[in-house]
């Protein structure tokens, strides 16, 4: 568990924690202790009745080491490190060397099934047990081997390769990921690159880290021209064709536009038919907008169609999967969502005093009409609870949540954040995980955890 | 020299209470422990360890069904400051002005003795608060360490919408004149600037003033 954190962070979390008992053991690694690392302990458990061994490695937090992190538009930037971590934290990288190192020495010692790639692992690029980010880089990037000419240019053996056009198929080159080919060259460590320049205007920015694959920072550019390669907007030029070359951002691809005969090729090239596609091999939903209800709803019927909920909906049969609809126990729709001041699980913001005075506690958001009819008033404390769970939340009560009228009857949402966890702060509450479904979108499992029913009373209420 | 002034436009406040922990984290004021009592507005009040606070407040509305008002509270540091006439009748400058028309409370407000109640409730924006360790009277001091410096205060540093704006008051004061003009366009006319000839934090509200805070106004 690396810098992943169940316990609190994935939908029905009382069965995450249930599960993590039956763990022979488990190693966490983390800034903080968390409710994934001690579930032995949590609520509701016996420590007696598990045998888990947990081994917790307190870690360093991103500004305590140096290295790269890939954004989502795939520029890979480096960061220097600004401070030590405290205390006997490490980077993640010193962390995995010094666990190979003891398996490697475990498995040079004793016979082992499968040993040869761990007894013979390339270990050239950690020096004295140390990670060595620089050096973990350029082996990502890639080596020539051996002396080797490409064309007409000879590249001496440990030179690194320039880019993934040049990798062989003979063992003459490494490389760790080819998409990163480039990255680290003779030039230099392209992701610690802080060029301003952008002749696009686009905001491309094209010497500012590097973007993979070979810096280019528009994947499937060419499908922003037309078959004479002029830019289909004027005012997005991401590229163009002009004087026999490709001008603007690195061209996916060489060739030239399409409508020269037989050496244009179409832009999308790791399709197999080189056309942009909303629908394929892989996916089990389809491509168009159709409306379903959530897995649970308060509602016996689809409006827009004889299928209620999403026939293709990842559904699991374990007795900790329980759904229910229009189950008159648990009445209301309730919606989770973060808050400004926690980030994500809180896991790293709720140890931060300033956050967690601004925003101490779970609490339940509701409308001033369902607190008038469940007789609960502002700042109440609460008990939420759907088949899966129940927390603990401290009522707010608000004009922002309004009952909705649907299919002619009065339907009453309530909302909780997600940002809580049952070891720090100790009076701050528990995960509105507990209460969430198991359940997502078919294609991508991204969590149905918007929308589910629960019921809300007061404590020590009926 | 017509020295500094802030700008807050309540209008473009997210609430995302960067303000209130920038000055805390500048400051190096301690968080106290608190509970959720039914408000995002925590810690309840001003205090000795809050200089700046985010105030929420909603209300029914016509054209939104609701709005909801945040009113990131401190010092005003008016023109003609009445904490310092009320505090200069017992201790003799132990509240200044600077050069940047700063309102600036020092050391010597711990002689204020049981005076200090009076020096509170001298403020008509109910600002001032005890420090119940040290007895001084704290509050909002306009970054003065970071302004000199050339750096803009902790508050409006960080906030990202430009609700919070600082800088020469004469520019502040035509800024707060096309905001105005803008929220009067957006939101009606009942958006007004507070007080802007008395004060040096010069908010702008789309309704009126007290349904923001209680002491927006007097």
């Amino acid at each position: 568990m690396i810098f992943t954190f169940p316990a609190c962070s994935g939908a029905n979390a009382n069965k995450t924690r249930q599960a993590m008992g039956k763990l022979d053991w488990m190693v966490n690694v983390n800034l903080f202790d968390n409710e994934t690392a001690s579930f032995w302990k949590g609520p509701g458990m016996d420590p007696k009745q598990i045998k888990t061994e947990v081994f917790f490695l307190p870690c360093a937090a991103s500004v305590e080491k140096e290295g790269s992190i890939t954004n989502s538009g795939r520029w890979m930037q480096w960061r220097y490190k600004a401070s030590d971590p405290p205390g006997d934290c490490k980077p993640d990288g010193d962390i995995m060397v010094e666990l190979f190192e003891h398996i490697q020495k475990l498995y040079k010692r004793y016979d082992g099934v499968f040993d040869t790639p761990i007894r013979n692992l390339r270990w050239d690029y950690v020096k004295d047990s140390k990670f060595d980010p620089h050096a973990v880089a350029k082996l990502i990037n890639g080596y020539f081997e051996k002396d080797t000419t490409i064309q007409d240019k000879t590249y001496k053996k440990g030179t690194l390769v320039p880019a993934f056009a040049m990798l062989q198929a003979d063992g003459t080159t490494s490389s760790g990921n080819w998409l990163f080919c480039n990255s680290y060259t003779d030039k230099g460590n392209m992701a610690a690159r802080r060029g301003k320049k952008d002749p696009t205007g686009l905001g491309l920015f094209p010497e500012w880290a590097w973007c993979w694959p070979v810096n280019r920072r528009i994947i499937y550019n060419r499908a922003s021209v037309n078959a004479a390669g002029k830019p289909l907007s004027p005012n997005k030029n991401i590229l163009e064709w002009k004087d026999g070359k490709w001008v603007g951002d690195v061209p996916d691809g060489p060739w030239p536009p399409l409508d020269q005969k037989d050496k244009g090729r179409l832009p999308f090239i790791m399709k197999t038919d080189g056309v942009a596609s909303i629908f394929g091999p892989g996916l089990v939903d389809g491509p168009f907008p159709e409306h379903y209800e959530p897995l649970e709803c308060p509602v016996e019927k689809n409006q827009m169609s004889s299928q209620r909920i999403n026939p293709v909906a990842p559904i699991y049969g374990t007795a900790a999967d329980t759904y229910t609809t229009c189950d008159p126990r648990y009445p209301f729709v309730c919606s989770t969502y973060r808050v400004t001041e926690h980030w994500q699980t809180g896991v790293m913001t709720r140890w931060q005093p300033w956050l967690l005075e601004t925003q101490p506690q779970m609490f339940v958001e509701m409308s001033e009409e369902l607190a008038q009819l469940l007789e609960i008033k502002n700042g109440d404390p609460c008990i939420v609870s759907s088949p899966r769970g129940q927390v603990e939340a401290a009522a707010i009560v608000t004009k922002r949540l309004r009952p909705f009228i649907i299919q002619g009857t009065t339907i009453h949402q309530v909302g909780i954040p997600w940002c809580y966890g049952w070891v720090h702060p100790k009076n701050g509450g528990d995960s509105a995980n507990l209460l969430t479904p198991s359940t997502g979108d078919p294609n991508t499992r991204i969590p149905e955890s918007k929308a589910f029913m629960v019921n809300v009373v007061k404590k020590g209420g009926k | 020299m017509d020295g500094k002034s802030f700008l807050i436009d309540t209008t473009k406040c997210t609430a995302c209470r960067g303000c209130q922990i920038a000055c805390k984290e500048w400051n190096k004021l301690p968080a106290g422990e608190t509970k959720q009592t039914g408000t995002f507005q925590n810690p309840p009040d001003l205090s000795a360890s809050t200089y700046r606070l985010v105030r929420f407040q909603e209300y029914p509305s016509e054209k939104n069904y609701m709005v909801w008002y945040f009113f990131t509270e401190a010092c005003r540091h008016c023109m003609s400051p009445p904490c310092k006439t009320e505090a200069d009748k017992y201790v003799k400058d132990c509240i200044t002005v600077d050069k940047n028309g700063g309102v600036q409370f020092n050391e010597k407000t711990k002689e204020l003795g049981a005076n200090a109640e009076k020096v509170k409730a001298g403020c008509p924006y109910n600002i001032p608060r005890l420090n119940e360790a040290t007895k001084a009277l704290v509050k909002c001091h306009m970054c003065y360490m970071r302004v000199d410096a050339g750096l803009l205060p902790a508050c409006v540093k960080s906030c990202p919408t430009g609700a919070l704006n600082f800088g020469e008051r004469n520019d502040i004061l035509k800024l707060a004149q096309t905001r105005l003009a803008e929220a009067k366009k957006k939101f009606g006319d009942k958006a007004e600037l507070i007080n802007p000839d008395e004060v040096r934090a010069i908010f702008l509200v789309a309704d009126t003033p007290a349904k923001y805070c209680e002491f927006a106004t007097y």
